[in-house]
């Protein structure tokens, strides 16, 4: 080969590398959702990291959706966690859980509920079975949007810095960030009696998904937690609450640490910073006030894990014929806590009314024009 | 045929861009090898990394070319020239007399916004004793854990003091050094009151200095001036003043020798520490050298200046290069 030619098949070869990681790039966004009008561009591709194209790998066992996370468990969907930390595939419970393609879902209507105090938590009456589901966060995203005041002052602030640095990787579009609340669904097959459902979440937002199988009755639905929460609930003659943490009367949830917890295997013979320590101080006074409040130890049956999207309760269907039919977030109703942005659009117009709103704060941030980010120099002898 | 020839020079226009990545990290892979080794052996071929160094010399010349001529253009607003002042910025500050505070999620992000504006109002008074222009280049603000907010501006000035006769200069190289202020060492304390008192003088010393140079060596420009006021912790209406400054001048054939060897008899300006190495061993050499005080590359430079290690030119944190849009274009970047 000629060094003329050895250059022309190198080039062509690069130039085949590029086209590549764009296709690629492409053919991913449109597997992962319908709804999404970039394309994104994966440097993997370029250096060969991840497999060229082809379905996700199909997981058949449910202890392949499990792995030790900081503060425990991260179950990945379509893993399904029981009462007693068992796995099963999201397929053996439900009938008709969407696929991947199918997912986001977006509800049709979202109405707010009034949130009270934490203090006034509905007790446990007699006869009625407690349904204790904690989970640190939930990890499937919707296509409902919800975030506080606060968050899109830091979106807005991450945009303007950028701005202000003339960064290249900055464009208009940019002052807004998603915000999707994550699904939590919640399986009830438990017919032992009347569930008094608990349903507590540590961190972010959650919009929980009840799902009920046949002769299931459902007594009372008690969220409690910080930040935007969710429910869509199937209809019934059920009480609910929506309940704001108040520090004064109820102390921030937390599960008791165990030897898997990776704060804890990775902590090798001490403990400097004492933060296992602190985890369990913060079980022991959460703990505290459980049994105070139900009788029984929070660990007790306890239905969850620092991440978990799939939560069962009750015992796992034992026919394909017996599962749970799902409920779809798409077009159903949504109940949501009083927050400052909540959003059920159409991306486009999700977006572009996000902008809308973030463009306005920014401009009245920078004092009535957005040219005032960018100072006219001043001179000596200004005319 | 034709096709094919289209599809060939439409891929060689697509990989021109990683071709020309592809040897420069060569380059820099290679000469770091070989300063590793000590030999001249590299595991790719050595012609590619000799293209890819001249390639990364081609570039970083273009760029120091480009922040010398900054450095002595009269008129440039860049980053090459700047003044930086550090102060306390409060809510109050940045609002129009009147206007409604927002909500206190908003404060943070309304005073960011408005920190460039903001930063204007100290133009005045350098324009009334340094600079003929004066440009808000970048801001920043900090938050302390207490919520105190600091903001930090950087301005990029054109010269309104003499920087001396540069007409006969032909060819010179670019010398930076620092020098020593009497507000440098962070003791001074002020009522805040009198900040632009303290400021004027700060500016009148900088600017003492810089004549008192030009007069040995025929050139000088205030390369950068940083001056901090922070607020003493027990009494917030004190201010700890401190300020450190940089000269530029230029080294060229016509000066004596005695000239440049006498400068170390001043005792306002310390020692000159040389400044850029001579050729362009690269990045990881370059690295290299600032970490562990090794010179790669390049003929070692006697620095005798004990009281700072020599500055880096290059860097520029959150600057873009000399010629870009947040300053005004310089030297043909």
């Amino acid at each position: 080969m000629s060094p003329v030619q050895l250059f022309v098949s190198f080039a062509a070869i690069c130039a085949a590398a590029v086209w590549l990681m764009f296709y690629q790039a492409e053919q991913t966004e449109l597997v992962d959702s319908g709804e999404i009008d970039e394309v994104g561009f994966s440097l993997g591709g370029l250096i060969g990291m991840q497999s060229l194209g082809g379905p996700e790998p199909q997981i058949t066992d449910a202890s392949q959706t499990r792995q030790a996370e900081h503060f425990g468990w991260a179950i990945a969907s379509p893993g399904v966690i029981d009462a007693a930390d068992q796995l099963v595939l999201i397929d053996a419970v439900l009938d008709g859980y969407p696929t991947k393609a199918k997912r986001p879902q977006r509800p049709a209507e979202v109405v707010q509920i009034e949130a009270t105090s934490s203090c006034d938590i509905r007790p446990l009456r007699a006869g009625e079975v407690l349904a204790n589901v904690l989970i640190g966060k939930a990890d499937v995203a919707s296509d409902l949007h919800a975030y506080s005041d606060a968050q899109m002052a830091a979106d807005t602030t991450y945009w303007l810095n950028q701005t202000m640095l003339g960064s290249t990787y900055i464009s208009d579009a940019d002052i807004v960030k998603d915000h999707p609340m994550p699904i939590a669904d919640v399986i009830v097959t438990d017919t032992s009696g009347p569930v008094y459902l608990l349903l507590q979440h540590q961190s972010g937002a959650v919009l929980w998904n009840i799902h009920t199988a046949a002769g299931v009755q459902i007594a009372h639905i008690a969220m409690l937690g910080d930040g935007p929460r969710a429910l869509s609930a199937p209809q019934g003659d059920h009480s609910q609450q929506a309940l704001d943490r108040d520090a004064a009367c109820t102390p921030v949830a937390a599960r008791q640490p165990a030897e898997y917890w990776t704060m804890v295997s990775r902590a090798i013979a001490n403990d400097p910073e004492q933060r296992i320590k602190a985890a369990h101080g913060r079980h022991a006074s959460y703990d505290a006030w459980f049994r105070a409040t139900f009788a029984q130890g929070s660990e007790e049956r306890v239905i969850g894990a620092a991440t978990a999207s799939h939560l069962l309760v009750g015992p796992v269907p034992g026919t394909p014929e017996a599962r749970v039919a799902y409920r779809p977030i798409k077009g159903a109703t949504v109940q949501v806590t009083p927050t400052d942005h909540v959003l059920a659009l159409p991306k486009k117009q999700r977006v572009a009314e996000m902008i809308q709103v973030q463009r306005a704060l920014a401009t009245a941030a920078a004092g009535g024009d957005l040219a005032m980010l960018f100072p006219e120099p001043m001179h000596r002898n200004a005319p | 045929m034709k096709f094919r020839i289209y599809v060939l020079l439409a891929g060689l226009i697509l990989a021109t861009p990683i071709i020309l990545l592809n040897l420069s990290v060569f380059g820099t892979w290679g000469s770091f090898e070989r300063t590793l080794s000590g030999t001249d052996e590299t595991t790719v071929p050595g012609g590619l990394v000799d293209l890819g160094n001249s390639l990364n010399g081609l570039w970083s010349d273009h760029k120091e070319e480009n922040q010398k001529a900054a450095t002595f253009d009269a008129q440039a607003l860049t980053k090459q020239r700047t003044i930086t002042l550090t102060r306390t910025v409060t809510l109050d500050d940045v609002l129009a007399p009147g206007e409604a505070r927002p909500k206190p999620e908003f404060e943070g992000l309304y005073i960011l916004a408005r920190a460039p504006a903001h930063s204007m109002r100290d133009c005045p008074q350098m324009l009334e004793q340094v600079a003929a222009s004066c440009h808000v280049g970048h801001t920043k603000i900090k938050t302390s854990k207490a919520g105190v907010r600091t903001l930090i501006s950087t301005y990029g000035y054109a010269p309104a003091y003499p920087m001396g006769d540069l007409s006969a200069i032909d060819s010179a190289t670019v010398e930076v050094e620092p020098v020593t202020l009497s507000r440098g060492d962070r003791t001074q304390i002020y009522a805040a009151t009198d900040s632009d008192t303290v400021r004027a003088a700060i500016y009148a010393e900088v600017l003492a200095a810089c004549a008192k140079l030009r007069n040995r060596v025929g050139s000088c420009v205030v390369k950068s001036l940083d001056i901090s006021e922070k607020p003493v912790p027990e009494d917030p209406d004190q201010i700890r003043v401190s300020a450190s400054a940089r000269l530029a001048w230029l080294k060229h054939d016509g000066l004596s020798a005695d000239v440049i060897a006498g400068l170390n008899l001043d005792s306002t300006l310390p020692e000159i520490a040389s400044v850029e190495p001579a050729s362009n061993p690269g990045v990881f050499a370059k690295l290299l050298s600032m970490l562990d005080g090794i010179n790669v590359g390049a003929p070692e430079t006697p620095t005798t200046s004990s009281a700072e290690p020599p500055t880096v030119l290059r860097g520029g944190g959150a600057f873009r290069p000399a010629g870009e849009a947040v300053f005004q274009s310089v030297g043909g970047g």
